[in-house]
């Protein structure tokens, strides 16, 4: 048989006898079709950020998983936490699961029933996870939070998608985007738990845990996390989450180079212009604001 | 080993969401509608974790995506852009060649976008995703002889580019 059927389709799988492809050769279809499949295969698509786009996706579950649930949109009392802006705070009543979550570029204050606090940065999300008369006290925390708990009977545990925080009465952060988790003490102790192993930390007492490894350092001076003044400060974190952090303080779309760097250092959150350049001078890069929310950094 | 495990359900995420993106891509023409609906799928994959076998995933998500496309998405007529392959090597500077070239792409993509919308689905997912027949059957939940018929016609139609230019 000189012709068969779907032939095209099988010069890709191979399927084709010598007597074939000769055939198609004298009428010049091999060559073209060649052609055309070399200058299809030389197209490519946007490559897909699956690490962002997943951190993502787990907070869009969580706030679509009590569809029933009312929806109760809290008007926040100014309080006195000056330079907090309150907005952004959705409470998704239901006995449980309960879920909080501050959108990009604002700060949420929650108010536990058991007295604890928990002020969540921006883009985070907060799950209660366990019962509501239960004897534990669980929760599953996306991005970064600060929290102040009120010690009573039952254990109070934050786990995150890289490591698990126990407590008992005490004030500490949590930073864990992407693969990075990052524990600070404030007072009280805590234990983490991250990749089978296990610390406790005490007061001015700060965990690091990266690729499998976890690791105690003491932590500066200050007595609360500088985020909750307006600032985001890092020590020794890939230039990547850097961006993503600044990416989600102004609510940005940012293009920026790949790169390996490690950057260490603060930026505001008041002025936009002033945290790239806290950014991109030390790193030796350039940046072009194009529109409010657009910003591209280049080499 | 259910889909409801985070850890699982992680892994599948890893492994098919750019797949589904680019299939919603090759059917929309848009990227964002793309992103969201592939999103909107896991989203569904995630509410139905324990009804779903885990090696019915990939097939479930193909599924959901194309109904969610259906339901969702008004009908445009499709455009689709390409970057170039960074390995391309420039193997000549030559301003008319190079001009021949982009022509070349730009033809290329416009046939591309002007198939049928079956065919350039199973094309694109041959081409671009680089997925043997078989596998493209088994997402597409149709036979190994349609996927064959399918990109015999889309070549068939392609072949005329290379006419033209």
């Amino acid at each position: 048989m000189a012709y068969d059927e779907n032939i095209y389709a099988k010069i890709i799988s191979g399927e084709l006898a010598e007597s074939e492809i000769q055939k198609l050769k004298e009428t010049g279809e091999w060559q073209e079709i060649q052609e055309i499949l070399k200058a299809t295969d030389q197209l490519v698509l946007p490559k897909h950020n699956k690490d962002s786009a997943y951190d993502k996706l787990v907070k869009e579950r969580l706030i679509q998983k009590p569809k029933f649930a009312k929806r109760i949109i809290l008007s926040m009392a100014s309080a006195a936490a000056a330079a907090l802006v309150l907005i952004g705070l959705f409470f998704f009543y239901s006995k449980d699961p309960l879920s909080f979550n501050a959108a990009n570029g604002s700060i949420s204050e929650i108010n536990l029933s058991d007295q604890s606090k928990v002020i969540l940065n921006d883009g985070s999300s907060l799950l209660k996870t366990s019962e509501e008369n239960s004897a534990s006290r669980d929760y599953k925390l996306i991005g970064e939070a600060y929290f102040e708990v009120t010690q009573n009977n039952s254990r109070f545990t934050v786990n995150t998608q890289n490591g698990s925080i126990q407590v008992l009465g005490t004030k500490f952060n949590i930073r864990s985007w992407g693969s990075n988790l990052f524990v600070d003490c404030y007072s009280g102790k805590v234990a983490v738990q991250y990749a089978g192993q296990k610390i406790i930390l005490s007061q001015m007492e700060q965990a690091v845990c990266i690729g499998g490894k976890i690791e105690k350092m003491n932590n500066n001076k200050t007595s609360k996390p500088v985020w909750l003044n307006g600032t985001s400060s890092f020590r020794q974190e890939s230039l990547k989450e850097v961006f993503l952090e600044l990416e989600r303080q102004y609510d940005l779309s940012l293009t920026f180079p790949e790169s390996s760097k490690s950057f260490t250092g603060k930026f505001s959150h008041d002025n936009m212009e002033q945290a790239l350049d806290q950014i991109c001078i030390p790193m030796g890069l350039k940046y072009e604001i194009i529109n409010t929310n657009t910003v591209r950094v280049y080499e | 080993m259910s889909i409801c495990k985070e850890k699982v359900y992680k892994d599948i995420y890893y492994e098919h969401s750019e797949y589904l993106r680019n299939f919603l891509y090759y059917k929309s023409g848009d990227m964002q509608t793309a992103e969201d609906l592939a999103q909107d799928a896991f989203i569904k994959l995630w509410e139905n974790c324990k009804k779903v076998e885990l090696a019915k995933a990939k097939s479930y998500l193909f599924t959901i995506a194309h109904n969610l496309f259906l339901n969702k998405v008004k009908h445009n007529k499709v455009v689709l852009q390409f970057e170039n392959s960074s390995e391309q090597k420039v193997d000549n500077n030559d301003p008319l060649f190079i001009l021949q070239k982009n022509q070349f792409k730009q033809q290329l993509e416009k046939a591309i976008s002007d198939l049928p919308e079956t065919q350039r689905i199973v094309y694109l997912m041959n081409r671009i995703d680089k997925k043997k027949y078989r596998e493209i059957a088994e997402e597409l939940n149709i036979s190994l002889k349609a996927v064959e018929k399918r990109m015999h016609l889309a070549l068939k139609t392609l072949r005329q580019v290379h006419k033209k230019v």
